[in-house]
């Protein structure tokens, strides 16, 4: 049989092999922030193959800095493959509070804004259009650091209560939240890896699915300690890691095939999807294969460590000898 | 079959039945064109009526715009609620099937127009403050259609003794730009603003502030009368109670002076005091007719008691909508597909019974959210498509859980009891978690108007509560049937860990 309890050290070893690489992109570059959370303004526009080359980053920035804007906006292009028409996106600071220094009401800023760009590179059609002010960029952020804390919390309290009537019924909900911790460490680093290398976002949508993940990530660990619970009564005289490594197996199936149907109906998803819901549903993907592999290999065999205080033999003293409870 | 297990199946046909009926259109567009269904899947037809689901569509699937606006001044709840108001008529005048306004926090309105076919024009509608000013320019006439600077929200018997006239503004107070110290010299304000020199472009701009005596809140009616006597259109108001008092003090010690009326700024004209105003009054200025049905009307329904700053827009194209919401369907569809292929090959008869459960609870969920109804969003969609994941956990636990019985040698009945029993416990605790999530998600997405987080929390939320009952109460009435009906039946003198035919039914 799988001996995972036994192997945790190398399991552990992997989950680090795993974040370490995002940790170290997340202090050198930071996450690339959206306008949801840094503020500014985005403007994604279609332009006729015709009309391609008049779109320079010259003839973009003259029209910004007609408006008043200050600094360089950022310009991201991609080409349909199909249609050959090009789209554009275009970044820089808030209108909205341009509008307000500017003491205009922002409609006429945004409208000056079009004007401008379309006397330098043509007619273009907009797809979308986001502006986010800089105090409610500051609001969301602050809002999602709370969610993000409310719904550990709430979680740890949660398994604390429903665990109250095994020995150590706190411990249950510290691994739950260490190993939901794991997930969104390799969700926020692969982030700050595909930010800093595609340009990729993070945004309110990514919180979103980042929060999923936390609650998914938490259910997969419940069904195994629950099984440990019950066989907890049942195998009275058993070692805990033997009686741990049983309800992982026992719980083996379900948990695969739990994962399974969910990365299943999210693939075919994402394999149609496109723009926003594509990234949306790709991060659910990782954290739900994240979830899975913390839940079986890093919070079961996590609560084998603690109950065998297994910290006071990882320097200098021999391992094994307090293996046995 | 035991008499809970027929009560069970009666309140799921009746349910079903309400289901079906609910969703009536679309049985009946299944049965008629069974082809029009796999159409979606295969891409054939651009023209399968989405609309027919009548489903609602956020924002982001069939475009529109998203306004988020900041008051500013003195705020209370009931002016918040005044404003809302205001801004929900003139939403309404834009003929947005399904506008949504919503006071958000404690100085924040959302404005959601889905599927608006001019945000532009909407954006200018909406976003007129129509903050309808008396202010006190002294002996000065001010020129209709400049524009001014008054010191509302301050109102003039605030103010303190030396400022109770036009008086010099803080230099530091108004943020001077190039721009706007050109524009606001070429619209030829002589009072509001200094000569502007090349060297002092900025920093050194001053504006005349004009005390503001009292604001269009404080206006009960108005209406667009025709002044024979003065040969033109004119707006005749009347004041609420506090107002009058104001207007009147206000008016009778400022005899002789002028007392321009502003909308937003705008001088739209300049008289001057004749006599002792108080409950009713006539704006006179040069418009005609219809120009002053306009003004009356903002200033009766459309003077906002505060002051409103776009700060954050959302504008989204209908094309990226549409494309976004075929292929999420299109995905959701072949996963969900692949979901009850799964199921039938893993879990042979048990997992025939939970695909029926399963299409019951597609029927179910998909009846709650047209009741409601569910803002379908993008990040919904994926929301459902989720709840669908763990609607098929619970059977999966309870499933292992049967099988893991039989292994042990249990009877049919037995372990299908114990599978059930024991899987609750785990059923519910991790959909407490998801739940937990949900709420928390749900507030996260109320905080800051992203009806897009919100409305993936409630579909969440809600296809795991109907999951929990399709997963457990529907399968397990559905196994007890089975069972009852003998699809179970166990080879005689044989243990179940070894009965051949157990073990092809529930593939273990």
């Amino acid at each position: 049989m799988f001996k995972i309890v036994e192997r945790r050290y190398w399991l552990f070893l992997l989950s680090a092999l795993i974040i370490i690489p995002g940790l170290v992109f997340l202090t050198q570059y930071g996450l690339r922030l959206g306008n949801d959370f840094a503020g500014g303004s985005r403007l994604d526009i279609k332009v006729a193959e015709a009309d391609s080359a008049k779109v320079t980053n010259e003839a973009v920035a003259a029209a910004y800095k007609a408006v008043g804007f200050e600094g360089e906006p950022q310009i991201v292009r991609a080409t349909d493959a199909d249609t050959g028409e090009e789209t554009v996106q275009l970044r820089g600071q808030s209108l909205a509070a341009l509008a307000k220094t500017q003491g205009k009401p922002y409609q006429d800023v945004d409208a000056a804004l079009r004007t401008e760009l379309g006397n330098r590179i043509g007619s273009f059609e907009v797809l979308s259009n986001n502006d986010v002010g800089p105090t409610v960029a500051a609001e969301v952020t602050e809002n999602a650091a709370i969610a993000v804390l409310l719904a550990a919390v709430a979680i740890l309290i949660y398994l604390t209560i429903q665990f109250r009537s095994v020995p150590n019924s706190f411990r249950y909900g510290v691994t739950a939240i260490v190993a939901m911790l794991h997930d969104v460490l390799v969700v926020v680093g692969l982030a700050a890896i595909l930010g800093h290398y595609l340009h990729w976002e993070v945004d309110a949508l990514f919180l979103t699915a980042l929060l999923t993940v936390i609650g998914f990530s938490v259910h997969d660990t419940i069904v195994v300690f629950d099984r440990i619970r019950e066989n907890m009564g049942r195998m009275r005289g058993v070692p805990y890691d033997r009686v741990v490594n049983h309800s992982l197996i026992q719980t083996l199936d379900r948990s695969i095939n739990t994962s399974l149907t969910a990365v299943l109906t999210l693939s075919a998803i994402w394999l149609y999807a496109e723009g926003q819901l594509k990234t949306f549903v790709f991060w659910l993907l990782i954290g739900i294969i994240s979830g899975t592999y913390s839940s079986i290999c890093n919070a079961a065999p996590m609560m084998v460590a603690w109950h065998n205080r297994e910290w006071r033999t990882w320097f200098g003293r021999n391992r094994g000898e307090t293996a046995r409870a | 079959m035991g008499e809970r297990t027929t009560r069970r199946l009666g309140i799921i046909v009746v349910l079903a039945a309400l289901a079906i009926w609910f969703n009536w259109d679309i049985v009946q567009k299944g049965y008629e064109h069974p082809r029009a269904l796999l159409d979606r899947l295969t891409w054939q037809s651009e023209d399968v009526e989405r609309r027919s689901l009548k489903l609602r569509e956020g924002l982001d699937l069939q475009g529109g715009l998203q306004i988020l606006y900041q008051a500013e001044g003195d705020i209370k709840p009931e002016l918040m609620e005044q404003t809302k108001k205001v801004i929900q008529n003139r939403v309404d005048s834009l003929g947005v099937t399904e506008p949504n306004v919503q006071v958000q926090g404690t100085d924040k309105l959302v404005v959601e127009l889905p599927g608006v076919e001019d945000p532009d024009q909407a954006l200018k509608t909406i976003g007129k403050t129509a903050l309808l000013e008396f202010i006190f320019s002294g002996d000065a006439e001010l020129t209709e259609g400049i524009t001014v600077e008054s010191s509302y929200p301050t109102l003039f018997r605030e103010l303190p003794a030396d400022k109770q006239a036009p008086f010099q503004g803080d230099p530091d107070a108004v943020a001077p730009t190039a721009a706007a110290t050109t524009e606001a010299a070429g619209a030829g304000t002589p009072a509001a603003t200094a000569a502007p020199s090349p060297t002092a472009a900025a920093g050194a701009k001053t504006t005349t502030i004009y005390p503001s005596v009292l604001s269009g809140g404080e206006i009960a009616s108005a209406s667009a009368q025709y002044d024979a006597a003065r040969g033109g259109a004119v707006v005749a108001f009347e004041m609420k109670g506090e107002g009058s008092d104001r207007l009147g003090s206000f008016t009778g010690d400022h005899i002789g002076k002028f007392m321009p009326i502003i909308l937003d700024g705008e001088v739209i004209s300049s008289p001057t005091v004749n006599d002792r105003i108080s409950t009713s009054g006539q704006i006179s200025g040069r418009f005609t007719m219809a120009d002053a049905e306009i003004l009356a009307a903002q200033i009766e329904s459309g003077a906002l008691p505060l002051k409103l700053n776009l700060v954050s827009q959302n504008r989204i194209g209908a094309t990226l909508g549409k494309q976004t919401i075929d292929s999420a369907i299109r995905g959701g569809l072949i996963g969900l597909l692949a979901v009850l292929l799964f199921m039938l090959l893993y879990y042979r008869v048990p997992g025939l019974l939970a695909d029926a459960a399963l299409v019951l609870y597609a029927l179910f969920t998909m009846a709650i959210f047209r009741a409601l109804p569910v803002t379908l969003t993008l990040a919904g969609i994926a929301g459902f498509v989720l709840s669908v994941g763990m609607a098929v956990d619970a059977n999966v636990l309870i499933f292992e859980r049967i099988k893991e019985e039989l292994r042990g040698g249990r009877r049919v009945t037995q372990a299908l009891e114990t599978g059930f029993s024991r899987a609750w416990s785990s059923i519910r605790d991790s959909n407490a978690s998801t739940l937990i999530t949900c709420v928390i998600l749900f507030w996260f997405g109320n905080r800051f108007g992203a009806s897009i987080v919100k409305g993936f929390a409630i579909t969440l939320a809600l296809g795991v509560i109907t999951s929990m009952f399709t997963a457990i109460t529907v399968t397990r009435t559905f196994m007890q049937l089975a069972n009852h009906f003998g699809w179970f039946k166990e080879t005689p003198g044989v243990a179940s860990s070894e009965d051949p035919r157990l073990k092809r039914i529930f593939g273990y």
